[in-house]
């Protein structure tokens, strides 16, 4: 019998003692059948294994104060970011959040204000 | 004066007049939101580049207001949210705290050429009575919604409504400021003219090629 391993990666360790004790045509058939069946195996195990190797080790991260980057270096993926938020404690949200609204107010009267100055001021200018 | 005092259990109505309405007021650069247990500040645009759906938890803050329902009648009655204007001091929303007019003759200027000319602002005579102890105008850039069953929950906060006369001319007014669209008033001027605009003009105008 050859003993001779065809070439490839992936092996099936259970048929290996089997196919080295073939001697009958029947048997090196059967050989030929599952070794075409390693080859099928290895074209679609390989190609996985690489995308996922690719993918597990092109991951960088970029980290910004507020925000997390992370990209994927493979070409159909597109950049996303994580959610994160700046801790604060809960006084100086409430400070936040009462100044956003004191901000609006004063915000509305200037515009209000601004349109006076303006789009008023033919009637302004008839009763000086 | 143009009001009318309502049955607490009167349905609600397009010109209901309510105190104590809550205005909201939400920045997208600085929101206080529940990150977890956590409080922390984001912007908006930080919170959806994930692509994320999920509903976050915001500190917002909160300020009575009174306003005035803008949802017309069917809406108001069978809608789940009611969409309200806010009321402030004539004078305040007009511009003017600083320059009020001290005559009644400039007064009725003032006011008649503002129903002529501003379609913002629907302005509300003093009423002691009636709960407005100064001049008072709805601001149609004012904008709040609330839900309706909550509303119905607040009618006792609800200080009347717009008799017909000023209820007719409140929804004309109304629909001729969301029916606008934005044009260029300085269009048909000629050149002397529109240099003239343009000089008075706090904003840049862009003169058309007949102007120049």
């Amino acid at each position: 019998m050859n003993s001779k391993v065809t070439s490839s990666s992936v092996q099936i360790p259970e048929y290996r003692s089997v196919r080295n004790a073939t001697t009958s045509p029947a048997l090196r058939l059967i050989d030929q059948y599952y070794s075409s069946l390693e080859r099928a195996a290895a074209a679609t195990v390989l190609p996985i294994l690489l995308a996922l190797t690719s993918i597990t080790c092109g991951i960088t991260y970029e980290v910004e104060p507020t925000t997390s980057r992370r990209y994927i270096t493979s070409s159909l993926m597109t950049p996303f970011r994580r959610r994160t938020a700046r801790r604060v404690s809960i006084s100086e949200a409430r400070r936040i959040a009462l100044e956003v609204l004191r901000q609006a107010n004063v915000d509305l009267q200037e515009e209000r204000m601004s349109e006076a100055s303006f789009v008023f001021r033919f009637w302004n200018e008839r009763n000086d | 004066m143009i009001y009318e005092f309502l049955e607490s259990e009167s349905a609600l109505r397009q010109g209901d007049i309510f105190r104590n309405i809550p205005f909201a007021e939400l920045s997208l650069s600085q929101i206080p939101i529940m990150d977890g247990d956590e409080p922390g500040i984001t912007t908006w645009d930080d919170l959806v580049a994930a692509g994320e759906s999920r509903p976050i938890t915001a500190l917002i803050a909160i300020q009575p207001v009174y306003a005035m329902v803008l949802t017309q009648d069917c809406d108001a009655a069978r809608g789940r949210h009611i969409c309200l204007a806010q009321v402030d001091q004539f004078l305040d929303v007009r511009g003017i705290r600083n320059a009020a007019p001290q005559t009644p003759k400039k007064w009725q200027s003032l006011l008649t050429s503002h129903m002529r000319e501003n379609l913002r602002y629907f302005y509300l005579p003093a009423d002691s009575s009636f709960g407005f102890n100064e001049r008072m105008a709805v601001d149609l850039r004012v904008i709040i919604r609330v839900p309706r069953n909550d509303l119905m929950g607040l009618l006792h906060h609800r200080l009347g409504r717009l008799n017909q006369v000023a209820y007719e001319h409140f929804r004309e007014n109304l629909a001729q400021f969301f029916r606008r669209y934005p044009y260029n008033e300085w269009y048909p001027l000629n050149k002397e003219e529109a240099e003239a605009y343009a000089e008075a003009s706090p904003e840049s105008v862009d003169l058309y090629s007949w102007q120049k």
